[in-house]
């Protein structure tokens, strides 16, 4: 088992490394950017890439709440269907608008997590996201009236509407209009209603609100219809979207937004990659002043560290946000406190007078429960943070989290393999450069040892 | 090189109170500020081509009828202005206002939390530090549990040292938030929760070194092996957290204005966390036994 370690170790860094470089400056053979295997007929393509979040691109995040309090009695439709729902009906939005890379996310069964990348227009988002666009027909309420309406029984909406699209008429074509048909029994409706109440207005409202109260010149011969709503053309091209996309079946009120601009959240990826490299440096340069060989061995154990946390990152993938990156950099510091454990030890048992081999050996299995119950309560503190953090603080949970998995990993597996190859290489073997005093034994031993002594 | 860091407990116990005592009094004061997240609220962050007064910037979110408005300079040509929850309309009309005010080249970000969701925020803060708090006493006496019940004086111990760090901590960003309106957001919690992990991590190594050597020395008084093993520790305690310091101080030198107060709070938390597991968690376990050694001398000294 032993002797299988260094080549794990090895292939680990290979695809690590692999995984870390950046896919998109480079033409890879078969045009693929990551991970492309066919198995027969099975397909699975992954691009590896860095996912930033929002904090670092720059966009526009909304959490919503679905307001169940505010649906009309007797709704029976359980909180996870209405909240898949809600997601259905923003993911088609969303669509039509071709925003990339969109996330649309429950986050509990009473809230929605709307991410959109590149979106700078606040109030554009958070009408998409909450406008119900529940559409519906309402006819006046008596025969001497054309100013009071009220809904039909039972209500003709726009539930079953065909897909809608805009037109335009009048004088130089330049009046936009909404195209509609109603589908199935809801045409014939239609047809009706314009037999029962030709020459009198009926009220076209959209959540409540009147959008266009036209009346009625001749039966209709089908279940199509305009809307002539005074709109401009990007309002009507918004209701129209609005209507194709379906109303949202519960009333969503944002409840969080944040709205990054891009070229703040540029600035900030830049900040945190220097200081990330400078801390780096720091602990390399620390590591490598105070435990001289151990201390190299240490900042290669570092680099993996870093190589392979990043690929992890880059697998999963993991949304880096600011305070995940925040976390990735505590968690450098974390990762050297299993060395410096172990180096410790390894002082401790060299000063007891053992050789590098048996100190090495007995450092590693008395620093072992320290370095396992210390690691666990940073693993616990993530995994909490994590559940009941939302945002910034589960990013930060993530990447903490991990970054400390991988370093009781390096630490255990990785920093031992070198160690114990190290102390192999007979100019190495000098106990000053572990960072202890030589023995009196030592020295005589390096001499030519008399004959038969 | 041998200290007496146990004998001189009174001397390390007095110095953390005088460390505590001032935030705690501005703890009391209301020191303490809570962000939008918490509050509810929209923070706007501007960045100006040059930065304008803050009398200027809340003269037109006045005219605008954000009277409440607090303007507050930040990095560079950046601006922080706190309101009430504004929602997309009001935003884009402070941006346009600021743009005509102050040329074109306003560049507004902006986060904003409705009171009702800043509620639950607040709720799941409090669950998360309570539970953490919870699981972390269960690891420790875990770890201890060969000692039967004296597990729970190391777990009580390592309790204390992370209260002390984590008070202390709190108390600083009242006196910062009583006198420079630094506010605390779910970031502060973190770095709350990130504290009191490693504070438990640090004092867990003390306390492992402990059993170890009572294991060697099974029947010798407490108070030379706690001192003897917190010796034994001490050099790796300073060297972990130099090596975790070392990238917060980058974090807070190069890391940008959004992360700075994190940053610092990770910074205190941890120097803390070091004092605390060095000179606080061994002396309450050393206390303890002494406590308990005296009552059974008087118990035992007393007529029967």
């Amino acid at each position: 088992m032993s002797a299988l370690w260094p080549w794990i170790v090895g292939l680990i860094a290979v695809i690590a490394i692999w995984v870390d470089i950046p896919k998109h400056q480079i033409d890879f053979p078969f045009g693929c950017p990551g991970i492309c295997l066919r198995i027969g007929d099975r397909f699975y393509n992954q691009e590896i890439k860095t996912h930033l979040g929002l904090d670092l691109q720059g966009g526009t995040q909304l959490i919503l709440q679905l307001r169940t309090d505010q649906l009309p009695p007797g709704v029976t439709t359980p909180l996870s269907t209405l909240n898949e729902q809600v997601r259905e009906t923003i993911d088609r939005r969303i669509n039509a608008l071709g925003v990339a890379e969109p996330l649309i996310q429950a986050a509990g069964d009473d809230k929605v997590l709307l991410e959109l990348p590149g979106v700078s227009d606040l109030e554009r988002a958070q009408e998409l996201a909450t406008q119900q666009a529940f559409l519906e027909i309402k006819v006046p309420v008596d025969e001497t009236t054309n100013t009071e309406f009220k809904s039909l029984e039972p209500p003709l909406t726009g539930a079953n509407l065909k897909p809608t699209f805009v037109t335009f008429e009048g004088q130089g074509q330049g009046a936009p209009v909404v195209n509609f048909e109603f589908g199935g029994a809801d045409g014939d409706r239609w047809v009706k209603l314009s037999q029962d109440y030709l020459e009198r207005p009926v009220q076209i409202t959209l959540d409540g609100r009147e959008i266009s109260a036209p009346v009625i010149q001749e039966v209709f011969s089908s279940g199509s219809g305009v809307i002539r709503g005074r709109f401009t053309t990007a309002e009507a091209k918004e209701l129209s979207l609005l209507l194709n996309s379906g109303a949202l079946p519960v009333p969503l009120e944002v409840i969080q937004s944040t709205r990054i601009e891009p070229t703040l959240g540029a600035e900030s990826v830049r900040q945190s990659l220097v200081a990330g490299a400078i801390g780096l440096g720091l602990v390399a340069l620390f590591m490598i002043s105070y435990y001289r060989v151990p201390g190299i061995l240490a900042v290669i154990a570092l680099l993996y560290y870093t190589a392979l946390t990043y690929a992890i990152f880059r697998l999963i993938p993991v949304t880096l946000t600011l305070a995940g990156i925040a976390g990735f950099i505590l968690s450098i510091g974390m990762a050297v406190d299993a060395n410096v454990l172990t180096f410790e030890r390894l002082k401790e048992e060299l000063r007891t007078g053992k050789s590098l081999r048996a100190a090495v050996e007995e450092g590693r299995k008395r620093a072992f429960p320290s370095i396992a119950y210390s690691n666990a309560a940073t693993i616990i503190t993530s995994a909490i943070l994590f559940y009941f953090g939302t945002g910034s603080v589960k990013g930060f949970a993530l990447t903490l989290g991990i970054g400390v998995a991988v370093s009781f990993f390096t630490a255990v597996v990785v920093t031992q393999m070198l160690l114990r190859g190290v102390i192999e290489i007979p100019r190495l073997r000098t106990r000053a450069l572990f960072g202890v005093e030589e023995r009196a034994t030592d020295a005589r031993r390096a001499e030519p040892r008399p004959a038969g002594a | 090189m041998l200290f007496r860091v146990v004998e001189r407990k009174w001397w390390y116990f007095l110095f953390s109170g005088l460390v505590i005592v001032p935030g705690v009094v501005f703890l009391l004061l209301g020191g303490l500020r809570l962000g939008i997240e918490f509050r509810g609220g929209t923070l706007l962050d501007v960045t100006f081509a040059t930065a304008p007064a803050a009398a200027e910037v809340r003269e037109v979110m006045v005219s605008l009828g954000h009277t409440d408005a607090i303007p507050q300079g930040a990095e560079g040509d950046r601006m922080l202005i706190r309101t009430r929850a504004l929602d997309g309309a009001e935003q884009a009309a402070v941006e346009a206002a600021l743009e005509s005010r102050f040329g074109q080249d306003v560049q507004q970000s902006s986060s904003t939390v409705s009171p009702s969701f800043s509620v639950e925020l607040i709720q799941n803060a409090i669950k998360a530090v309570v539970l953490a708090s919870a699981l972390i006493v269960l690891l420790i006496a875990w770890a201890f549990k060969d000692y039967g019940w004296k597990a729970f004086r190391y777990g009580l111990a390592a309790i204390v040292a992370v209260l002390h760090d984590a008070f202390l901590v709190l108390g600083v960003f009242a006196i910062l938030g009583y006198f420079l309106s630094v506010e605390i957001d779910s970031l502060f919690v973190t770095a709350i929760l990130t504290i009191i992990g490693f504070s438990v991590h640090d004092t867990i190594v003390v306390f492992d070194r402990i059993r170890e050597n009572l294991h060697v020395s099974a029947g010798e008084p407490l108070n030379p092996i706690i001192n003897f093993s917190v010796m034994q520790t001490m050099v790796r305690s300073l060297i972990t957290s130099l090596t975790t310091l070392l990238p917060l101080v980058a974090l807070y030198a190069f890391g940008g204005y959004s992360i700075r107060n994190f940053a610092l709070a990770l910074v205190i938390g941890i120097v803390a966390g070091t004092y605390s597991s060095i000179f606080n968690a061994a002396q309450v376990v050393s206390l303890w036994q002494e406590i308990e050694d005296r009552l059974r001398y008087r118990a035992e000294a007393a007529p029967a």
